[in-house]
């Protein structure tokens, strides 16, 4: 990055790609992007102290990690989850059967690996800074201007930084999205997510446990050892009386709930409530700003689809920038960021299609919608075709595969 | 558009007046991808990808290098708003690009300075910079014959500026009845991609028609392949079939 004073004497700064946001997508993003060759800035407030959530990274995201030669650092941190267990507990009159899907019928070694975020990112952010073409610029990001060539950004600690794209990795409030006019489409459900970290006295034996109940799933994730993560998804009443009890209570809670299959359960760390809800930016690149990751869309924590479409969204606009460069094009013109649209659109479209359709027929009580749930999850369970189809694409669609996700690389 | 602007109009020429006059008309709208040039835009990919690779070869550049026309000299003729030009400044080559419409320069001028890029650009026509001695590494004749007054001159012209060991590539549509039902009614008349106008039958140029001249002006052709668009991917993409959209690319031996 070349370093300019301006007429003003306020330092100006040139690159070719500022990402905005240094959450998990917005470091893997500016490290992709540096490692080819791009001269990037990374903007964001230093980190905040911690993040006790978790993320499943899904077979797709661990083959990226992997061709970005991070998946080796990561892995020690990660518990594998080999088998997913579906267990209606709605108590209706219809019921799902219990579903169990095995990694090994896709003759892999495990759908996903649950790793801790704040492990995740200190990773991230230790190979950041190796990166010789990226660099770290601790501030937020106060205006943006996009001009017929370029953004000009203006931060926090009076710097300008000029830029051929911006990459808005700055999550569900994001300003890059904002200033780039990008609108949303936003919407909520009447649930709340309870978060947190259990010790167990049980083995988990790599099983994650979906419990789908009236008020939403209630989902236990192995962590490494005797310990998992839990999503529990209740109406926003019950969340908040569960979120007030002391620890020993609540840990007694989750395990009735969890009909002690992982015995005696306590709790670590802090705990956390989110209201669910979804957002869908209306277009993911405008105005020489690109979207990924929250910024682009939210949908409630079932089924572990959001960083992991995070990272879709990174290895895409990373193999669409580079064959843009290729061909000698501007990597922030209208042409190259309709690709990246073009490439992103289906995939998030039936991702939030399909999480909000799964979230919907669990607080439905209408009959046909439990009858159409339990007859899905029954094929799902003795057809071994649909069930290879349903775990793959739960996965990654097909379609969608960005070739960074299927063992190739950029250049 | 004045006379004034037309800076090669005079007698001699292969200019069509008329056809520069309507270029010029909508130069301030080249550089707006949702505009009127919006097919050429979605156009470009392709013809880079075509460009990126043929000349990469030809020239033993690593076609996956940002920089593989680091040193080659190269022409963009009939460049009007440096669609191509920017692309081929940006892969390193010291890029030329000519106009007949000092309107249309005007425009790239600026988009370039904007851009960070130097870009040789120039109001003038083949004729003139082959009468003047100057050769290439690299010749540009993209969507072009199509346009002029009177093919074969021009294309002895153009000839002219291929260095010995260079390559010009020639990209037009081809005069047969597909060509008429896809490129003049579909585009023009029932998608209106194109403004009405922007081609007329009896100009479209078939590929013997490049082939005879510029082979007695001493090119050779290396190939030729067809651009189609695929209406389910929304983009175009390279074909066999030459009916309609075609490239060719010659080189002068050394």
């Amino acid at each position: 990055m070349t370093q300019r004073k301006t007429a003003t004497g306020t330092p100006s700064r040139e690159t070719d790609i500022a990402v905005i946001g240094a959450g998990p997508s917005g470091m893997a993003m500016a490290l992709l992007l540096a490692r080819h060759g791009f001269r990037t800035a990374l903007v964001a407030p230093a980190l905040p102290a911690s993040d006790d959530r978790t993320t499943a990274l899904l077979e797709s995201s661990v083959e990226m990690l992997r061709s970005l030669k991070l998946w080796d650092r990561i892995a020690p941190h990660t518990a594998p989850l080999e088998h997913m267990r579906i267990i209606d507990a709605t108590g209706r009159l219809i019921r799902a059967p219990e579903v169990v899907f095995d990694a090994s019928e896709l003759k892999l070694p495990a759908f996903g690996y649950n790793i801790r975020n704040a492990e995740l990112n200190a990773e991230l952010a230790e190979a950041c800074k190796a990166e010789s073409l990226l660099e770290r610029i601790d501030a937020r990001v106060d205006g943006l201007e996009t001009g017929e060539s370029g953004v000009s950004l203006t931060l926090s600690d009076g710097s300008t930084l000029n830029a051929r794209l911006v990459v808005g990795a700055d999550g569900r409030r994001s300003a890059v999205r904002e200033a780039a006019g990008i609108e949303v489409r936003e919407w909520r459900y009447p649930q709340c997510a309870l978060v947190l970290n259990l010790e167990h006295d049980a083995p988990h034996h790599d099983h994650s446990s979906e419990f789908h109940t009236p008020t939403g799933p209630f989902t236990l994730v192995p962590l490494k050892g005797r310990r998992s993560s839990l999503v529990w998804v209740q109406e926003p009443g019950e969340a908040e009386h569960l979120h007030a009890l002391n620890d020993e209570t609540l840990a007694l809670e989750i395990e009735r709930r969890a009909s002690s299959i992982l015995g005696r359960m306590r709790i670590v760390g802090t705990r956390q409530l989110y209201p669910l809800g979804g957002l869908s930016a209306k277009t993911v690149a405008s105005n020489r700003c690109a979207l990924i990751g929250e910024a682009a869309h939210v949908f409630p924590p079932i089924g572990a689809q959001g960083l992991n479409l995070g990272f879709r969204d990174v290895a895409t606009l990373g193999e669409v920038l580079v064959a843009a460069r290729r061909r000698g094009e501007d990597i922030g013109a209208p042409s190259v960021l309709a690709a990246y649209e073009r490439a992103r659109r289906p995939d998030i479209a039936s991702r939030t299609t399909a999480v909000d359709l799964l979230n919907r027929s669990l607080l439905s009580d209408l009959l046909p919608v439990q009858l159409l749930r339990g007859l899905g999850l029954y094929l799902a369970g003795r057809v071994p075709p649909l069930r290879r189809f349903l775990m793959r694409e739960g996965i990654a669609p097909a379609m969608a595969r960005p070739r960074l996700m299927r063992g190739l690389t950029l250049s | 558009m004045s006379a004034a602007e037309t800076v090669a109009g005079g007698s001699g020429t292969t200019v069509d007046d008329a056809e520069v006059a309507r270029f010029s008309a909508m130069a301030a709208e080249w550089w707006n991808p949702a505009g009127k040039f919006r097919p050429l835009h979605k156009f470009n990919p392709v013809r880079l990808a075509y460009i990126k690779r043929q000349v990469s070869a030809h020239f033993g550049r690593d076609e996956k290098a940002p920089d593989a026309f680091a040193g080659l000299r190269l022409l963009d003729i009939g460049c009007g708003g440096g669609l191509l030009s920017e692309p081929m400044a940006r892969l390193g080559a010291h890029v030329t690009g000519a106009d007949a419409s000092s309107t249309n320069i005007e425009v790239a001028k600026i988009h370039a300075a904007s851009s960070d890029l130097a870009i040789d650009y120039r109001a003038t026509t083949a004729e003139a910079l082959a009468a003047a001695g100057e050769q290439f590494d690299v010749v540009l004749n993209m969507e072009v014959v199509e346009h002029v007054a009177d093919v074969p001159l021009y294309l002895e012209a153009c000839a002219q500026l291929v260095k010995p060991g260079g390559l010009m590539f020639v990209a037009t549509i081809n005069r047969t009845l597909k060509a008429y039902a896809l490129a003049i009614v579909g585009a023009e008349v029932v998608l209106r991609w194109l403004p009405r106008g922007t081609h007329t039958y009896e100009k479209l140029v078939r590929p013997q028609e490049l082939l005879e001249p510029l082979t007695a002006a001493g090119l050779r052709e290396m190939e030729r392949c067809g651009v189609s668009f695929d209406p389910l991917r929304d983009r175009w993409q390279e074909t066999s079939d030459t009916d309609v959209n075609y490239m060719m690319l010659f080189s002068r031996p050394t």
